[in-house]
Parts: C-alpha cells; sequence; structure tokens
C-alpha cells in the first residue's frame, strides 16, 4: 500500500551560514520499505538514529532530500499538504506538548474535522462524538485545557484528533515513552483495538524492543540512518543477523 | 480572568495605579460635559491669576487661559495620543516579530537587522529626527514615537514565537489541516497574547512621556492646542515667578505615568508565570522541619533507617502529602530500588533523606531518619554538608543539567574530592584519572579535559558517577540514572553500577520506573504510589510472588522480551 523509495535526508548544520560553509548531515540514508494494508511496521533504534526523522518525513512534515513516497501507486510528494494529511496522519510523543495550551479539546479536535473533511459544525460534532466514544474518553473532556487532563488523556486526545481524518496510515512516533507503564500498556491495547475497528496501518517508532516485539508484526531496524535489519517481528528477534540488532536485544533489561 | 484580577487587586501597588487610573478614565470621559471654559480663550488681563481665585480653580497662564480647562482637555490629548502610539507600536512590533520569529531565516535576518538599526538610536533622538524630517506636529510625533517602540515589541515577540513556531502543536495544527496563515491567526496568536499585553501595559506611561517630551520641546502640540507637554514648556518660560503653571501640568504627567507603570507591574506579576507561583527567592540548604517538630527518642545503630519520614509542600492555599509515613532500611552492601510511576513520590523520599527537598515549598513533617546511630533530621546545616557527598551521594537522571557547562569534567571531578579533603595537586589529579578508570573510562587523560557538551550521554552519565563515587561514600542514592539513555548504553551503565557496588561495598538506592532495569540491580524492592510504600520486602519475592494489587498491575504491565531465546555474542 505504502511504499518508501529510496529516501534520504540531508540537513545542513547552520552553525556559520554567514560564511557557506555548513556541514551537510546525512540523518537518513537511502532507506527503503513497504507497509502493506494491516500492517505495524516497528522501526527501532538508539536516539539519533534517524527514526524520527524518517517518521516526519513520512507524516509530510518534513520533505526528503531525495527519494519517493509512493500510496497506492501515486507519489505522495506530488500531493498538497491536505491530500496528504488525509492519507496519513501522526502521533507525537509527548501528548501535552502536541495540545495547544490556550485551546479547549473541543478547539483543537474541531481543526481536522473543519480542513481535512470539511464538516459543518454538527457534524463535526456528532463524529466527535463517536471518536471520543472509540478511545473511551468521556463527552465533559471536550470542555478541558491541556493542563486539565493527565497524559494519558491527552495521549488518548491526540489519537482522537488521528483518527478524525479518516487516515488509512497513522504514524506513532514514540507514542507511549512518555507515559507510565500501565498506562502505556493502556493506549497500546486501545491501539491494538483501534486497528481492527477502523483497519488502519501503524507506522510504530520506539527505542523500546520489549514494547516492539509485542506490538508490531514487522520490525526496521535503523542504525546510524540506515535500516540495518528488517524482517517480521519474530525472525528479527529470534535470528538477528546484525551486530547491531543482536546487541540491542542483548541489553533488553 | 478571575484569576488575574484577583492577583491585581492583592497587590497593592498595583491596585493603587488602578485607582489612579480609573479616576483618569472618569475625567477624560467626563471633561465634555464639566461645563469648563474654552481652553483657547484668552484673557490678558487675568494673566498668571493664582489658583483657587474667584475665575480660576487653578489659575491661568501667561495668556490669562484657564489651566484646569487646559489641563483636562491637555490630559485626553496626551492620553490619546500615548495610546494610539503603544497601539501602533504593539500591533507593528508584533507583527514584525511574528513573521520573522515564525518564519525564520531570511526573513528573520533581514527584519530583525532592521530593528537592530533602529535600536542603534537613542529613542529620542531617533523620535526628533523623524519629527524633523516629517514636520512638526501632533500627528508626526505619534508616528516616531510609535516606530521608535516597535524594536521592543519585535524583539520580544520573535522571541516567543521562534520557540513557539516548531514546537509539537504548531505542527499538529499543520497536520490537522491548518494553512500556514491559520497557524498563525489561531494557534499561535493566542500564545502571545500574555507578552504583547505585558509589553504594552510596561511600555505606554513611557510612551505618553515621550509624546509630551517631543510637545515640550515645539515639535509635537502646536499652539493654541494644549497638551501636558506643550503646556510644560510654555510653563517653563515663568517656572520661578509663577510655578503653578509649570507645576500642574507636571504633576498631571507624573500621575499618569505612575498609574499606568504601577498598574502595568501589576499586570505583568500577574501574567508572568514564573512569579504566579509566589515569591521568586532561593530554596534553602536544609529543608525545612514542621514547627514544633518532635524528634523521635529512639537509638538505632542499623545503617540507615527510615520511619515514617513525611513530607509535605505547602503553597499559599493548599497543602500536598508528597510522602506519606515512608518507612524504609538499608543495610551494608545492599542495592534497594524504590519503584513506581511518576509523581509516586520516589524523588522526594530520595531528596528528604539529605534534606534537599526545596523549601520552600517543602517542608518536612514528621519522621526520623537514622544513619550510622545519628538522626538526619536532627543536625545542623554543617554535619549535613559533611555528610553530603561525602557520605552519602547523588547521581541524578540527567548528568547534562548537573554538569558545569563551562568547566571541564576533570575540574569538577577534582572540586568534589577537595571540597571533603585537603590534597596536593599531583595526588589530586591521579586520584580523578583513577575515579574515571574507575566508572570504566577508557581513557581519561583526554576525557579529563573535554567539556561536558563535548560527552555522550553515556559518557556524562558515568563522569555523574565518577563524582558520586570521589569520596567512597557509604550511600549513593541513583535517581533514574539510566532512563535518559539508550538501552545499549543503559546496560553498560547498570553493569559499571554493579561492579562499583562490588568493589566499593556500596549501598545504593536506585531509583526507577522500570522494573525490568530494577530487577537486574537490586536486592530488595519497596514499591511506592501515591506517597505511600504499598509493598517493601527482597526482590526475587516481590517479582514472583508479590502481594499488594498496585504492585502486580505493574509487573503485568511492564513490557517484557518474551520470544528471545538465547543472548547472542555480539
Amino acid at each position: 500500500m505504502l511504499k518508501i523509495d529510496k529516501i534520504s535526508k540531508f540537513f545542513f548544520d547552520e552553525g556559520n551560514s554567514i560564511f557557506f560553509n555548513s556541514k551537510k548531515v546525512e540523518a537518513v540514508k537511502n532507506v527503503s520499505i513497504e507497509i502493506n494494508t494491516g500492517d505495524t511496521l516497528g522501526i527501532i533504534g538508539e536516539s539519533g538514529s534517524g527514526k524520527s526523522t524518517l517518521a516526519k518525513i513520512i507524516a509530510g512534515i518534513h520533505n526528503p532530500s531525495k527519494g519517493d513516497i509512493i500510496f497506492k501507486g501515486k507519489s505522495l510528494l506530488n500531493l498538497s499538504q491536505r491530500q496528504r494529511n488525509n492519507l496519513i496522519q501522526y502521533v507525537f510523543q509527548d501528548p501535552s506538548n502536541s495540545l495547544n495550551p490556550r485551546k479547549t479539546m473541543m478547539q483543537s479536535l474541531l481543526v481536522p474535522t473543519t480542513y481535512l473533511l470539511g464538516l459543518t459544525k454538527d457534524k463535526a460534532y456528532a463524529r466527535i462524538k463517536d471518536i471520543l466514544k472509540s478511545v473511551s474518553l468521556p463527552l465533559e473532556t471536550l470542555n478541558k485545557y491541556p493542563h486539565e487532563l493527565s497524559g494519558g488523556q491527552a495521549q488518548r486526545i491526540a489519537i482522537a484528533r488521528s483518527l478524525l481524518s479518516k487516515s488509512p496510515i497513522i504514524v506513532l512516533d514514540e507514542p507511549v515513552s512518555a507515559l507510565d507503564v500501565i498506562i502505556q500498556e493502556q493506549i497500546l491495547l486501545l491501539l491494538k483495538n483501534l486497528k481492527k475497528e477502523f483497519n488502519l496501518s501503524y507506522i510504530f517508532i520506539s527505542h523500546d524492543l520489549a514494547v516492539v516485539e509485542n506490538f508490531c508484526n514487522k520490525i526496521a531496524v535503523m542504525f546510524h540512518g540506515e535500516f540495518v535489519e528488517i524482517g517480521n517481528t519474530k525472525k528479527i528477534i529470534n535470528e538477528p543477523t546484525h551486530e547491531y540488532t543482536k546487541l540491542l536485544i542483548n541489553s533488553v533489561p | 480572568m478571575n484569576v488575574l484580577f484577583s492577583k491585581i487587586i492583592k497587590n497593592k501597588l498595583a491596585l493603587l495605579g488602578g485607582i489612579i487610573l480609573f479616576i483618569l478614565l472618569l475625567l477624560i470621559i467626563t471633561t465634555p460635559f464639566l461645563n469648563l471654559s474654552d481652553p483657547n480663550a484668552i484673557n490678558t488681563s487675568d494673566r498668571f491669576s493664582l489658583p483657587f481665585t474667584s475665575n480660576y480653580l487653578l489659575g491661568a497662564d501667561h495668556l490669562g487661559r484657564d489651566i484646569l480647562s487646559r489641563v483636562m482637555w491637555g490630559t485626553r490629548l496626551s492620553l490619546a495620543v500615548g495610546f494610539s502610539a503603544a497601539l501602533i507600536a504593539a500591533i507593528l512590533g508584533s507583527f514584525i516579530g511574528i513573521i520573522a520569529g515564525y518564519f525564520g531565516g531570511f526573513f528573520d535576518n533581514i527584519l530583525m537587522r532592521s530593528v537592530d538599526v533602529l535600536m542603534a538610536f537613542p529613542y529620542v533622538l531617533l523620535a526628533l529626527a523623524i519629527v524633523a524630517v516629517m514636520g512638526p506636529g501632533l500627528f508626526n510625533s505619534l508616528i516616531a514615537v510609535a516606530i521608535v517602540n516597535i524594536p521592543f515589541f519585535a524583539r520580544n515577540v520573535r522571541g516567543i514565537s521562534l520557540a513557539y513556531a516548531k514546537s509539537d502543536f504548531m505542527i499538529a495544527a499543520k497536520i490537522s489541516g491548518r494553512s500556514t496563515f491559520s497557524c498563525i491567526i489561531f494557534e499561535l496568536l493566542p500564545n502571545l497574547i500574555p507578552t504583547i499585553i505585558v509589553a504594552f501595559s510596561t511600555t505606554i506611561g513611557w510612551m505618553i512621556l515621550e509624546t509630551a517630551g517631543l510637545s515640550f520641546l515645539g515639535l509635537g502640540s502646536q499652539p493654541p492646542q494644549a497638551d501636558l507637554g506643550s503646556m510644560l514648556g510654555e510653563g517653563r518660560a515663568s517656572l520661578i515667578v509663577h510655578s503653578h503653571n509649570s507645576l500642574i501640568p507636571g504633576l498631571m504627567i507624573l500621575f499618569i505615568v505612575m498609574g499606568f507603570n504601577l498598574f502595568g507591574d501589576g499586570i505583568r506579576d500577574a501574567l508572568d508565570p514564573k512569579l504566579s507561583q509566589g515569591k521568586l527567592g532561593r530554596s534553602k540548604a536544609l529543608t525545612d522541619l514542621k514547627k514544633n517538630f518532635v524528634f523521635s527518642e529512639r537509638c538505632s545503630k542499623s545503617f540507615l533507617e527510615v520511619n515514617d519520614l513525611t513530607t509535605k509542600f505547602i503553597r499559599n492555599n493548599y497543602e500536598i502529602e508528597a510522602i506519606k509515613k515512608v518507612n524504609l532500611s538499608l543495610q551494608k552492601g545492599e542495592c534497594l530500588a524504590i519503584v513506581g510511576e511518576s509523581g509516586s513520590g520516589k524523588s522526594v523520599t530520595a531528596l528528604s533523606i539529605t534534606r534537599l527537598v526545596a523549601s520552600p515549598p517543602g517542608i518536612i513533617t514528621e519522621g526520623f531518619i537514622n544513619y550510622k546511630g545519628t538522626d538526619l533530621l536532627n543536625i545542623n546545616l554543617q554535619t549535613m554538608q559533611d555528610i553530603r557527598g561525602k557520605k552519602i551521594s547523588y547521581i541524578f537522571q540527567d548528568p547534562q543539567s548537573t554538569l558545569h557547562p563551562l568547566q571541564k569534567v576533570g575540574s569538577q571531578i577534582s572540586e568534589i574530592v577537595i571540597n571533603h579533603k585537603i590534597i596536593n595537586k599531583v595526588k589530586l589529579n591521579k586520584e580523578v584519572l583513577e575515579l574515571l578508570r574507575n566508572v570504566k573510562i577508557k581513557d581519561p587523560e583526554r576525557v579529563v579535559n573535554l567539556y561536558p557538551h563535548q560527552l555522550s550521554g553515556g559518557m556524562r552519565q558515568r563522569i555523574g558517577i565518577a563524582m558520586a563515587i570521589a569520596n567512597k561514600p557509604d550511600i549513593i542514592i541513583a535517581d533514574e540514572p539510566t532512563t535518559a539513555l539508550d538501552v545499549t548504553v543503559q546496560a553498560k551503565i547498570l553493569s559499571i553500577i554493579n561492579d562499583l557496588k562490588r568493589e566499593l561495598n556500596l549501598s545504593i538506592i536506585f531509583i526507577s520506573h522500570d522494573l525490568n532495569v530494577v530487577s537486574k540491580i537490586s536486592d530488595n524492592i519497596a514499591v511506592m504510589f501515591n506517597g505511600e510504600i504499598v509493598e517493601f520486602g527482597k526482590t526475587k519475592k516481590i517479582l514472583n510472588n508479590p502481594n499488594n494489587q498496585y504492585t502486580k498491575k505493574l509487573i503485568k504491565s511492564s513490557p517484557k522480551l518474551s520470544l528471545v531465546k538465547k543472548k547472542y555474542n555480539a
């Protein structure tokens, strides 16, 4: 369904831009992978390995320096921002930062229904109510501000926001690493249920192999900007071939 | 809004400013209806009439015009001009700031360098130059004052826009379908309003003063029109003999500016989140004890024993019990893990042991901390400082924030060593290198000369550990020492801590939210929930056979690698 085709991303170190001797940093190097309908692809790697940059490129937040992203045979790079956002949504790591501190949840959730779906207020409200039920939050939550919510509740709202637009693919960028383990388990369970309910595909970025193992059916191991190993979960964990993957598995406490 | 209002009311000076402004507002609104005499009517026979004479309540000026009437109309004009200037400066300045901060790069460079050019001239000189070019007159002086004040708003707003532009919620709004324009207006602007209001309310007084200044020099309002500045200018000629001519408009200006400044400061204090927590101040070197604290009379010979320790956070109107009647014990050479979710009181427990909880708002209300026969709650600062770092030391979660960014790591480690003993330089250097070797740093001679930012997270944490063991302490309290690290690095740090524990016979209190990590390193586990220890016991027993409901839930929720069957030779 989604094909990531030889994506690379360079950044230019703007340190001394006045003298034009900026350094080229390669965050993502020639990365390719395919995601089928119903897949949950886990991308695992250490901090600085480029997994978050890749996630943002897939979600259309950054543009790749090279390569293409192809959805059902069509290149996403030629689509408008809104068309892309209708196909791929994104959930941030820290839910409290991804919600505007001066907006109620209702105001935040109305954004995708208005701009991506073009719904009128009545219809938007009905849709928000439905989704809120799916993420198991009470209706009163809509009148609250981000600081009035717990981390788990805020992440549920962020997930609800990504569901509103009916995108078939959701990029989850470390969605549970800021949460306590008990909440983490609840959110992962919720994500599994939503996947079935809405027939979603996930791209799940994480540094936690144990979480990836029980959440994803496919794993890509990222190291220094490259995929060093791709395969289904069982195979990667039981028969790792790359040295870094082995080290990673050994290090899990 | 109500909170804001009550905060301003509570601030007595701001309230005074508010009252002055309210009276002024009342005056300028009612001026047209007060049946005052014509402010420009000349009546030379009454020149320099004194205040409180028959027809003139505040006297008359050098042309016999009624000063009361002129002051009232002048105040109206001065306020209107000052307010409009501030408004124009706020709108234009914020616009520039938002564009520069949000788009950054090229726009930022062009706009902010232009603003810097504006700022390079002294305010009044620049205003004078602008009026000189445009010609004197009230409207031109208004424009001059507005232009001069644009940089202030632009720089303030730019800084905050810059921080918000890259924030998650702005990106989230964008991928929810908002256009750039709508992002700026509906997502960014609401977050900038408080800053703009604060900047506005603290500068408006100053801007009224500037317009008055220009009028005083004859560049603002033109005769016969009265504004406070021009009245002051005209009164100056007869300052000595007929002082009331300049004194009255001068006092008016004083009231206006004072009113605005006091009120403006009040608004700033109320809106600034850093000040909203109460008084600014340093926390004390020792956490406060409750008044009439009852010291335990128990005498224990055990190594470390914590009994019924209770720490509260008290703010003006509420108090929270961060930890409630915590009981712990630790033997020599043992590792005790405190596990719990964020906010459960793990760190407060750790900090309370050497009374490092920030005070205010922290306060210890009850308890007994026995360390080798002394009650740590019942000693003075001097003794406590000898214990901290020498007997009981800490490793923190993020060494990036605990290491001094401008000092080489070597000198930071030596500082800890010399704080607790006298030692010559050669020996000191040797000792520092030895410490680095202890934490498995392969080339200590190179590392001592590096700054913290030149090291990776794992290396920085090793430095943190080296500092903690520098004085051969009995107890190390490690507060989430591996949480910020990658798993591969975490594994190394854990093995370093484990080795040190064995070699130096250290006792460790290891705080973590991760049961899997804790199971690798601890002898005992204390599970904390809501400020209380809900279960305490041998690690194996707790992990395999937990009693408490919460512990069971915690174990069940902890993700574990299940498929892996063997260790790999990497």
